[in-house]
């Protein structure tokens, strides 16, 4: 399969996406919280894949190749969502509150005393921009502003990808609806 | 419960969703300082490795049916023992490599005392390692050695009342931790050698830095002075990484928090850093300049990763070159800059497909010899 894509099949691509996209969308998921943020991450996963589909004939083993890609989205998106009110607020509309009782806290004396530690460190602006976060969820697109995945750094492979994916959705309607939708959303000003 | 377990413990309240918002800040917060890094990546590794993994229907390009089978018991192997040892990390270096593939780096490093002994610190147990003139030195844990001053009768000098110096050294594909007597830590990155008294009885506290180390100070009255050729770099206590290969013409220094000064070894001109600021001095010219940086950046590689923000190729290639030790053809390479974060406990040819997927160069991997492919 890896062959074909290679050779710049859109259908085995489109097989590749089956078999692999729910699975690393678990994965952001687990990071990221918020759909937006896991789906954008996908994109930019497959996007890479599939720019970069001369390489995956040569490729050994394909999973530990996806996990290091996969494993820098997610890394990355986490570095820009700490430094990005706008979308620590979107992760966080996501993220349940959690209720006031001791019951969830962690039994483990020793961490209480180490989080408490790092709580006292906390920079007061830090907190601040929590609180707002908190308070007022902010919407994804502002966020997608902020976070800089979407438009700024991969635009540009966007457009150049556009117009291939584009007739692979339609052989492959039902797979790549949300890549396409993802796609517009990242194009439509 | 160390800082390592405290880390992991947060990680996974923040993904099961039963972190409180303030365990949600202080995982913000960590990951700022770019403190969570290796525990993220550790934890992403499993989530991976675990993630759903119906085995793709992958077919393999040739046809060695036998050997994929025999690969696949080896797999199971592998995977036995692993689960047998749910501490071993999950890297690639685990599984069985390509013929020309080579290992990440690891924890390797040379310690010689000043009677000329030398002592293999990967090749030996954890536990205590040497106690003389009053100084205990223990390997703790994998990769890490310690100094204690075990008795105040500890003078730190020869019986000509001279100071004595300990080396510690890492070779190419090497990294080490040492906590000086003092409680400060350094962190020696591949091809480098730190000597250093292993007791602080002088007025200051100097060390001796070839290659690239990073420093973290506790803070006393004693200076901490680090020396360089061609620099010294003189603290309180603080937060640094200072990377001075004798094959590179320049020697940066790069500050994470705290205060320090650099001065030339001219004597004539010296610079104090605020965090975030690195200076890069030219050895032979002994002029400096002062530039804005992401400071953590530049220390990532004691947490396992390699961080290039618009590096020169040729300078990524040298870092490689170092952390796998390999040979890589210099002169061929184009003039090309480089933004990635990469991982450096997978193998050499995982991390060059990664180079290549930015740089759009390709490269050729054999007999510990990396060239471009034509």
């Amino acid at each position: 399969m890896l062959h074909r894509i290679s050779r710049n099949d859109e259908e085995a691509f489109g097989e590749l996406y089956r078999e692999y996209q729910p699975g690393m969308r678990d994965f952001f998921m687990r990071y990221v919280h918020a759909d937006s943020l896991a789906e954008d991450l996908c994109q930019e996963l497959f996007i890479k894949l599939w720019n970069n589909r001369q390489q995956l004939g040569r490729i050994r083993e394909f999973r530990p190749y996806l996990h290091v890609i996969a494993r820098n989205l997610a890394l990355n998106s986490l570095k820009r969502i700490a430094v990005s009110q706008r979308a620590l607020g979107e992760l966080l509309r996501h993220y349940p509150l959690q209720q006031e009782t001791t019951e969830q806290a962690v039994a483990d004396r020793e961490y209480q005393v180490l989080l408490d530690q790092a709580l006292s460190r906390l920079p007061r602006r830090s907190r601040e921009i929590f609180a707002l976060c908190r308070e007022q969820g902010k919407s994804y697109d502002e966020a997608a502003s902020t976070l800089g995945i979407s438009r700024n750094a991969i635009k540009n492979h966007m457009v150049s990808t556009l117009k291939v994916l584009k007739s692979f959705a339609e052989k492959q309607l039902g797979v790549t609806i949300t890549l396409l939708i993802g796609i517009l959303k990242f194009l439509l000003p | 419960m160390d800082k390592t377990e405290f880390y992991k413990l947060l990680i996974r309240r923040y993904k099961e969703k039963t972190a409180t918002d303030e365990e949600i800040e202080v995982f913000f917060q960590l990951i700022r300082e770019g403190k969570l890094e290796a525990s993220l990546m550790a934890e992403m590794g499993i989530d991976l490795d675990e993630a759903e993994a119906p085995a793709p229907r992958i077919r393999s390009r040739r046809p060695y049916h036998l050997a994929a089978a025999a690969m696949v018991l080896i797999g199971f192997g592998i995977a036995f023992l692993l689960m047998n040892h749910p501490s071993a990390p999950l890297t690639e270096s685990a599984l069985a490599l390509a013929p020309d593939d080579v290992p990440a780096g690891g924890n390797h490093a040379t310690l010689t005392l000043p009677d000329g002994s030398r002592i293999a610190l990967d090749e030996i147990g954890i536990g205590a390692l040497v106690e003389e003139a009053g100084v205990r030195i223990d390997k703790t844990e994998d990769g890490q050695l310690v100094y204690q001053v075990a008795s105040s009768a500890s003078t730190g000098t020869n019986h000509r009342g001279e100071p004595v110096l300990h080396e510690i050294s890492t070779p190419r594909g090497g990294q080490y931790q040492v906590v000086l007597p003092d409680g400060s830590r350094v962190w020696l990155n591949a091809g480098s050698r730190l000597r250093f008294p292993p007791v602080f009885t002088s007025a200051k506290r100097e060390v001796y830095l070839v290659g690239e180390g990073y420093f973290s100070v506790t803070h006393n009255n004693q200076p901490f002075i680090v020396h360089t050729d061609g620099q010294q770099i003189g603290v309180l206590g603080t937060e640094f990484n200072v990377r001075a290969h004798p094959d590179e013409p320049t020697v940066q220094t790069t500050l994470v928090q705290g205060s320090v000064r650099v001065d030339l070894e001219n004597g004539r001109s010296s610079y104090v850093l605020k965090p975030n600021q690195q200076s890069v001095v030219d050895r032979q010219a002994q002029t400096a300049r002062i530039e804005a940086v992401v400071a953590t950046e530049y220390a990532a590689w004691k947490d396992g990763y390699f961080t290039f923000r618009n590096t020169p190729l040729a300078t990524v290639m040298q870092d490689v070159a170092r952390w796998y030790d390999v040979a890589v053809d210099a002169g061929a390479l184009p003039d090309k800059r480089l933004y990635a974060v990469l991982p450096r406990d997978v193998s050499l040819a995982t991390l060059l497909e990664m180079i290549e997927l930015t740089s759009g160069v390709q490269f050729t991997l054999k007999e510990r010899r990396v060239s471009l492919e034509r």
